[in-house]
């Protein structure tokens, strides 16, 4: 096996759990959702009275084949309903105070304490989501691999290398003009020496894996360009959504689960061809589940969700339980969650990326055990 | 023709904040009534989110039933909706003022036909604001060129009048059209806070809140009903006022919304916001002199009204894009 | 150009213009120039004519600005960029810093933008209004969780954060002074404050939008008991704190440094105060000694500043690192007007967010901290494309008239590529770069060999050529410094 890797799938906005692992012989669940229930003549079964949101049968496959881990009921305590703090707390784990680095970032600073790896990380999409900001911490953000790099906006391909090689002569020879002048000139040539590997990556890829035309399919496949050029890139970061479903609750979220579903397939199929699935696991999470019973057209925020880690090295099958439905159970008509984010996190941590977890979740939680030993 | 003790009184809402389609409007910007009660209302959506526009089709009794199109580029497709009309046979016509075409829908919602480029020629526009239909003639308002042009009902071009100015039959970016039994065209002459009257080729008839004391403060659109009182949403002062034909005022209506039956499931599924509303007071004092603030603090009141249809009965439609509904009134 | 100017005359007006603004256009500095730094620097603090930017337009064509659900970045931009009263957009930046308030948390953005217009109103008058005026101000009043501060039970996050975050500092007054503040600030709330913050926490613009806020005072909610704050006894409400707060050797300083920080050069991050000296200690007693004599009012305290030698000195050049608005607004205004606001100022908004300067949406209550921390990779890459990706097209009016600016430096038809490279620089700022990358785009330059405008051919050319040079210039690391 090669350096281990992490491709996070953050599904924004709030993914309905009750809709996509659906307990859909459970009373509850029909009186809660007398207008947004997916039928049992729909739902794709997975045992123990659950089943798949009915577009997910991609995903299905794959656990048919023992690569996915459903992890129930993930929270934290005190759930927070709005997306912003809720994404800022998964992002920082950080649920009682307002952080400022990401978990993420964090890693990639225990990882190359000299911020040696300009690649270490890599977001699809703009600017960088908040788990991978930390001080030091090198992380590039492609919006399309195809056309990443600096000064892109030059069209012409000489004058733009002509550009970039002036752009190195100014800032190379700039160092050694006092700290500031040197800060920033050593980031502006870290800057372009990440954006010289990851834009020559698309040259080195060829797959017959054909993704879909969707954003979230065209940032899967970046991933996998990226993860099978061996660049040293190992963690990737990608999102879809919104699914911040509080009206036409079922067609948008199944429309964004397709997508999902099929992205998240083409990347294991893609980096099994290339034979690098070994290596590679699945992260996929949201801030929140939505609200138990729900609005005539729609479901609002709610807490406790479900998530999902996928691949080779996955022990698949479900964890942790999922939470009572019944009305006294629930918290202000959200249900409970009874496993804590930070216990995936440490696992993945200390037994996927190998470095130590408690720094970073400021605390020990217990792992799951969803990796294979 | 019209009577002293005109009057109208608040009947119900229609409308609901959906962010992504679904049961309820977006910045709503357009509405029309169709014969059979179905009434299309044209969400122009956030910029922020690309599915948030559409055509919804509802019923004054919130009956909800689908929607027509949404974001796209292509046949169909709309980005910035502003304006919704049919014609005799029930075709749908919608105006996009982003790619600055008309697109033709089928009684059946199906895109049959667009065309419109941006620029000032003949059959070109630059952000289409109002569309009226009159005996097999569409009236454009072409708001950043100032005119009215005409087309047929395949988009043929057929005309035009208007230019800059604050003349008579100048415009300054105007936005709604109508027009009344005897076939007159009503302009929405929005920054020279007016109404313009027209006959159906164009030629001037009169203004309505004309000069330095126009009670009319940005009009949006207009609607006119068989006496010939005029409805304007008065968009700069958020309120409702039917006029009579010399420009006096009969009516002011500022907005009454109460919760509607929409709302209301909405808030049977939440607690904590159906408790907090027992104590919630809609209408208090406010601080600020600015109608778009008060507007934006008091949930009852109009917000941003930009569209007043009548329908056959002459029940009178105010929709509102900063509230995301409509409210109809009825004359007492 | 009738009067020839020293060239420290233009560097020293181009060093006020860059930070009193957002830089100038060459037709702004021949302006400036003309009226000579002291009448600019009056008309900067007082200008004798309101900003027009035309309210029912944004309104009407760009709706979202209208019910400011979202948006509230996007509109600022359009402001930032199209205002000429730019001290006024600056110090709203300033205190937005300062007094750092999130839609993250409010969910509405037109709450934030009336305590924006609040600062643009405030801002350069006495700190004690401006206090005032924070305390009573609705977005602040949620964010900082003042509607649950009660006479019978204290919330005191917001006493804490006014004498922490927004006046004094840490060190400066016990926590005995933050419950007494915060008793004095109990019934300063919202109006229907539990509806509203329900609303808040789940997030919800149902069923009808969102609802702007109102500041109201409930006198049967307030503490009306004796307190201490800072060793002044009585039975104070918030304004009584805040005037207390005022007269504080420690509220001045903290005002000084940030003012330091913010206008003259960067200083360390703010949490790092009460260990470090300033950077330059004798400049933050001049300003204490302004705010003192100057009844607080700020804007004295900002003539005190652009007047003194500390900040017209040519170590206070270049001596900040640009934050991320100031790079994509200075662009923007080098490349010309925008129409209405469009989907460029949206692009503009989410140009500072990817830059890490999320307008509204600050990481948390302390604001940014700005220096290097606005500096990696990610960053880096963001902002040069930027830069480059606005000044790409000769056809802007903004861009027409700095080549047509480079052409006006030469007497001749002609230009080397070294006069092109010198007359750049010179046009866009007058920009002082180190000799080492002055060298590297003469260098670069030197690929077009002497240009020519004669033509129509040999003018594209031109235009062409100057563009690049343009691109490169901006690319510059001395074009991340302000």
């Amino acid at each position: 096996m090669g350096e281990k890797k992490i491709v996070v799938v953050q599904l924004s906005g709030g993914n309905d759990y009750l809709n996509c692992v659906i307990p859909y012989d459970n009373p509850h669940y029909v009186d809660n959702r007398p207008n947004v229930r997916i039928t049992e003549d729909r739902v794709i079964p997975i045992g123990d009275g659950l089943g798949f949101n009915p577009v997910m049968s991609l995903i299905k496959d794959l656990y048919d084949q023992g690569k996915v881990a459903v992890i129930h009921g993930v929270g934290y305590p005190e759930p927070n309903r709005s997306h912003f703090r809720s994404m800022d707390i998964w992002h920082t784990a950080e649920p009682t105070k307002v952080g400022n680095e990401g978990w993420l970032g964090n890693a990639i600073n225990q990882m190359y304490p000299k911020h040696d790896n300009v690649v270490a990380a890599v977001n699809f999409g703009a600017g960088l989501p908040r788990a991978l900001v930390s001080h030091g911490a090198p992380v590039a953000s492609v919006t399309d691999l195809n056309t990443y790099g600096l000064m892109n906006h030059v069209s012409e391909l000489d004058q733009r290398n002509e550009a970039l090689q002036a752009f190195k002569d100014m800032y190379s020879q700039a160092i050694g003009s006092g700290p500031v002048m040197d800060y920033l000139s050593q980031t502006g040539l870290d800057a372009l020496k990440g954006a010289e590997i990851i834009g020559g990556v698309t040259d080195k890829y060829s797959s017959d894996v054909e993704y879909a035309e969707n954003s979230f399919a065209k940032s899967m496949k970046g991933a996998a360009q990226i993860l099978q050029a061996d660049i040293g890139t190992r963690i990737c970061y990608t999102q879809h959504g919104s699914f911040d479903a509080h009206t036409n609750g079922i067609a948008l979220q199944e429309g964004l689960l397709t997508d999902v579903s099929g992205g998240i397939y083409d990347f294991y199929d893609d980096m099994k061809r290339a034979n690098k699935s070994d290596d590679v696991i699945m992260f996929v999470f949201t801030e929140f589940g939505r609200r138990v019973k729900d609005n005539g057209n729609g479901t609002d925020h709610g807490s406790g969700g479900v998530a999902f880690v996928i691949g080779d090295q996955v022990d698949g099958g479900q964890y942790s339980e999922y939470p009572s439905l019944a009305a006294d159970q629930l918290l202000e008509g959200d249900l409970r969650f009874n496993l804590d984010f930070r216990s995936v996190y440490t696992e993945i941590l200390e037994d996927w990326l190998e470095i130590d977890a408690s720094s970073v979740v400021k605390g020990e939680y217990e792992k799951v055990g969803f990796l294979k030993n | 023709m019209t009577t002293t003790t005109f009057g109208l009184k608040y009947v119900t809402n229609v409308g609901f904040a959906a962010d992504f389609g679904g049961r309820g409007f977006q910045l709503p910007s357009s509405m029309a009534i169709r014969a059979d009660g179905v009434i299309f209302v044209v969400s122009r959506g956030k910029s922020s989110t690309k599915n948030s526009n559409g055509i919804q089709m509802v019923t004054k009794n919130h009956d909800f039933l689908g929607q027509i199109g949404t974001y796209g580029a292509g046949l169909g497709g709309m980005m910035w909706p502003t304006s919704v009309v049919l014609d005799s046979d029930e075709n749908l016509y919608l105006a996009d003022e982003y790619f600055n075409k008309v697109t033709k829908y089928d009684r059946e919602g199906n895109p049959l036909t667009e065309w419109g480029t941006k620029g000032s020629g003949n059959g070109q526009f630059n952000q289409p604001s109002g569309l009226l239909i009159q005996d097999q003639l569409i009236y454009l308002v072409d708001s950043r060129n100032n005119r009215i042009q005409m087309y047929s009902l395949d988009g043929d071009f057929q005309g035009q009048w208007g230019s800059e100015g604050d003349g008579e039959g100048e415009f300054n970016i105007p936005w709604g059209i109508s027009d009344d039994s005897e076939g007159n065209i009503y302009v929405a002459d929005w920054r020279n806070d007016r109404i313009q009257k027209f006959d159906s080729n164009g030629n001037y008839i009169s203004a309505i809140g004309e000069g330095d004391t126009s009670v009319l403060d940005r009009p949006s659109d207009v609607a006119v009903d068989p006496d010939g009182n005029i409805y304007v949403t008065d968009w700069g002062s958020q309120r409702l006022l039917v006029l009579d034909q010399s420009g006096s005022i009969l009516e002011t209506k500022r907005g009454e919304a109460d919760l509607n039956p929409w709302s209301m499931e909405y808030l049977s599924s939440q607690d904590d916001e159906r408790k907090a509303r027992e104590s919630f007071i809609p209408v208090y004092k406010a601080d600020t002199e600015d109608p778009s603030e008060v507007s934006a603090r008091m949930e009852p009141y109009f917000w941003d009204p930009v569209a007043v249809e009548l329908d056959q009965d002459g029940t009178v439609y105010v929709l509102e894009t900063g509230r995301h509904r409509f409210q109809i009134f009825e004359r007492i | 150009m009738t009067t020839v100017h020293s060239r420290q005359e233009a560097l020293l007006m181009a060093h006020l213009l860059r930070r009193a603004g957002f830089g100038a256009t060459p037709y702004e500095m021949d302006r400036a120039l003309s009226m000579g730094y002291q009448a600019v620097l009056d008309d900067l603090l007082n200008p004798d004519h309101p900003d027009v930017i035309p309210d029912d337009l944004i309104r009407r064509y760009h709706v979202d600005q209208s019910d400011l659900r979202s948006g509230g970045g996007a509109h600022w931009v359009y402001r930032l960029v199209m205002t000429d009263t730019p001290l006024r957009e600056k110090i709203c930046l300033f205190w937005h810093r300062v007094f750092a308030t999130g839609t993250t948390k409010l969910i509405q953005n037109r709450v934030v933008t009336n305590q924006i217009d609040m600062f643009r109103e405030h801002g350069m008058g006495r700190f004690d209004d401006l206090l005032v005026e924070l305390s009573r101000d609705p977005a602040m009043i949620m964010w900082l969780d003042n509607q649950d501060n009660h006479g019978s039970n204290i919330n005191e996050n917001y006493g804490r954060e006014i004498l922490e975050l927004f006046s004094m500092g840490v060190g400066n007054y016990s926590e005995d002074d933050i419950k007494e503040t915060a008793r004095a600030f109990t019934g300063w709330r919202v109006v229907n404050p539990d509806y509203m913050s329900i609303r808040m926490r789940n997030n919800t613009a149902r069923p009808y939008g969102y609802m702007s806020w109102q500041f109201e005072y409930d006198d049967d909610d307030h503490d009306d008991g004796e307190k201490i704050i800072l060793g002044q006894k009585g039975k104070w409400n918030g304004e009584d704190a805040v005037r207390i707060i005022c007269e504080q050797d420690a509220t001045a300083r903290f005002v000084a440094r940030h003012l330091y920080h913010f206008f003259v050069a960067d200083e360390l991050p703010v949490p790092q105060w009460p260990h470090e000296e300033p950077r330059d200690p004798e400049a933050i007693d001049v300003l204490c000694k302004s705010y003192f004599e100057n009844n607080h009012d700020i804007g004295a305290m900002l003539r005190t500043l652009f007047e003194s030698d500390f900040f017209k000195d040519a170590g206070s050049r270049y001596a900040r690192i640009k934050s991320p608005s100031e790079m994509v607004i200075g662009t923007m205004r080098l490349a010309g007007p925008i129409d209405l606001p469009s989907e460029e100022t949206y692009m503009a908004d989410a140009a500072c967010a990817n830059m890490g300067q999320a307008l509204m949406r600050p990481p948390s209550v302390e604001g940014w901290q700005g220096g290097t921390e606005w500096i990696n990779t990610g960053a880096y890459v963001e902002r040069v494309n930027f830069a480059g990706r606005i000044l790409n097209d000769s056809d802007k009016q903004g861009v027409r008239d700095i080549i047509d600016r480079i052409k006006a430096l030469s007497d001749r038809q002609t230009i080397t590529s070294d006069e092109l490279v010198d007359n750049c620089l010179e046009v866009l700022g007058p920009l002082e770069v180190l000799d080492t990358t002055r060298h590297g785009l003469k260098n670069y330059a030197s690929k077009f060999g002497d240009l020519k405008w004669s033509d129509q051919s040999l003018s594209s050319e031109f235009d062409r050529a100057a563009v690049a040079i343009i691109q490169l210039v901006v690319s510059s690391q001395e074009y991340q410094t302000i």
